[in-house]
């Protein structure tokens, strides 16, 4: 009875797309960090503190604090190619 | 539901639970049977299971909002097995909502808000409006309610019989729309006891707020646009009230092609 009905794929094939992971880096020492803070209370604080830690332990040349627009919402891709040009190690903040 | 004001790729990845409810309008709405009567948010009705059922499904398979994988909902929401009802047009004394969003009465519309489970209002006492929205009021500013804590959407489906009450004594639905955004809220002293209260978070509402006074009255509507008021379910003393999420979605309506 159910095995003559035709099931129809809504994914159409798709979805089997990767995206490659950029390569992570053994060491941070000289590097530019990215910070970007997704706007929940304290992330901020947060990414300040690991920021510092970072740069006091782990001998990161400088760190760039950048927020999004919203926390429910996507970073804009301007925002995403401005931070990709200037760091070479970014760290999301995500949670609340 | 793809509109971005509607953000539903926010609503994916949620740890609230919080579904798009779809409001549906016109004649088109009847003649496929959505139901907007008795147990319009239950079981039985196949158009209002199916339709939200696919809605559902292509944000699981499509939109790939899988709890615990793309989506980090705690609870997630029953409102997530289907989301779909009319409004109870045979028994409303009221204008639709579609019309009150300046739709003619013919027009096939939805509008959806991203709103959670019902909370139920029973109050089979109230013979008045004051009374009666004084209740509804109530279940409106529930502390862990996203509502109190940012500009959120909210639908209330008010139960005809209460609706009733309201029109027999002169208030029309433009009136219980204000009344119910003036008189829901709590005060800053109340919400400062539990729930999700942050000082920042009220400094950062759409509306001016004095979080540092304790008699400040903090309304769970900041906008009244975002009020969805409708009547909906079978006669009884009863009015439905789903809160809204605090990601910043608005919700959307439009006719849609039949």
């Amino acid at each position: 009875m159910a095995n003559d009905l035709g099931f129809i794929d809504p994914t159409a094939g798709g979805g089997k797309s990767k995206v490659a992971l950029a390569p992570r880096p053994m060491d941070l020492a000289g590097k530019v960090v990215g910070l970007l803070d997704n706007t929940k209370e304290q992330g901020t604080l947060i990414l300040e503190t690991i920021g510092k830690a970072l740069q006091e332990h782990y001998g990161v040349a400088r760190v760039v604090l950048r927020s999004k627009e919203h926390y429910s919402k996507p970073a804009t891709a301007a925002l995403i190619d401005e931070m990709a040009q200037e760091v070479q190690v970014a760290i999301a903040a995500v949670g609340g | 539901m793809l509109r971005d004001e509607f953000n539903m790729n926010g609503v994916q990845g949620t740890m609230h639970g919080v579904a798009p409810l779809m409001i549906v309008s016109g004649p088109y709405a009847q003649k496929i049977g959505i139901n907007g009567g008795n147990g319009c948010f239950g079981p039985s009705f196949r158009a209002n299971a199916t339709i939200g059922r696919a809605i559902r499904l292509m944000m699981l398979n499509l939109g790939g909002g899988i709890a615990g994988i793309g989506s980090a909902t705690i609870f997630a929401t029953p409102m997530r097995y289907t989301a779909c009802i009319a409004e109870n047009t045979a028994q409303t004394p009221w204008e639709t909502l579609s019309v009150s969003e300046g739709y003619a009465e013919i027009d096939n519309v939805i509008t959806c808000a991203m709103v959670e489970s019902p909370r139920l209002c029973f109050d089979d006492v109230s013979q008045e409006p004051d009374r009666l929205l004084n209740g509804v009021a109530d279940s409106m500013v529930a502390m862990g309610s996203w509502n109190m804590h940012a500009r959120s959407d909210m639908v209330v489906a008010m139960g005809p019989q209460h609706a009733t009450i309201c029109a027999k004594a002169g208030m029309s639905r433009s009136d219980v729309h204000s009344r119910l955004c003036r008189i829901a809220g709590r005060k800053v002293r109340d919400l400062k006891n539990g729930g999700n209260w942050r000082r920042e978070r009220a400094l950062g509402f759409p509306i001016k707020v004095n979080p540092d006074d304790d008699d400040f009255f903090i309304p769970a509507i900041k906008d009244p646009i975002d009020l969805q008021l409708i009547v909906a379910g079978g006669w009884g003393p009863c009015t439905a009230i789903c809160h809204g999420w605090s990601g910043g979605s608005r919700a959307v309506h439009g006719i849609y092609d039949v």
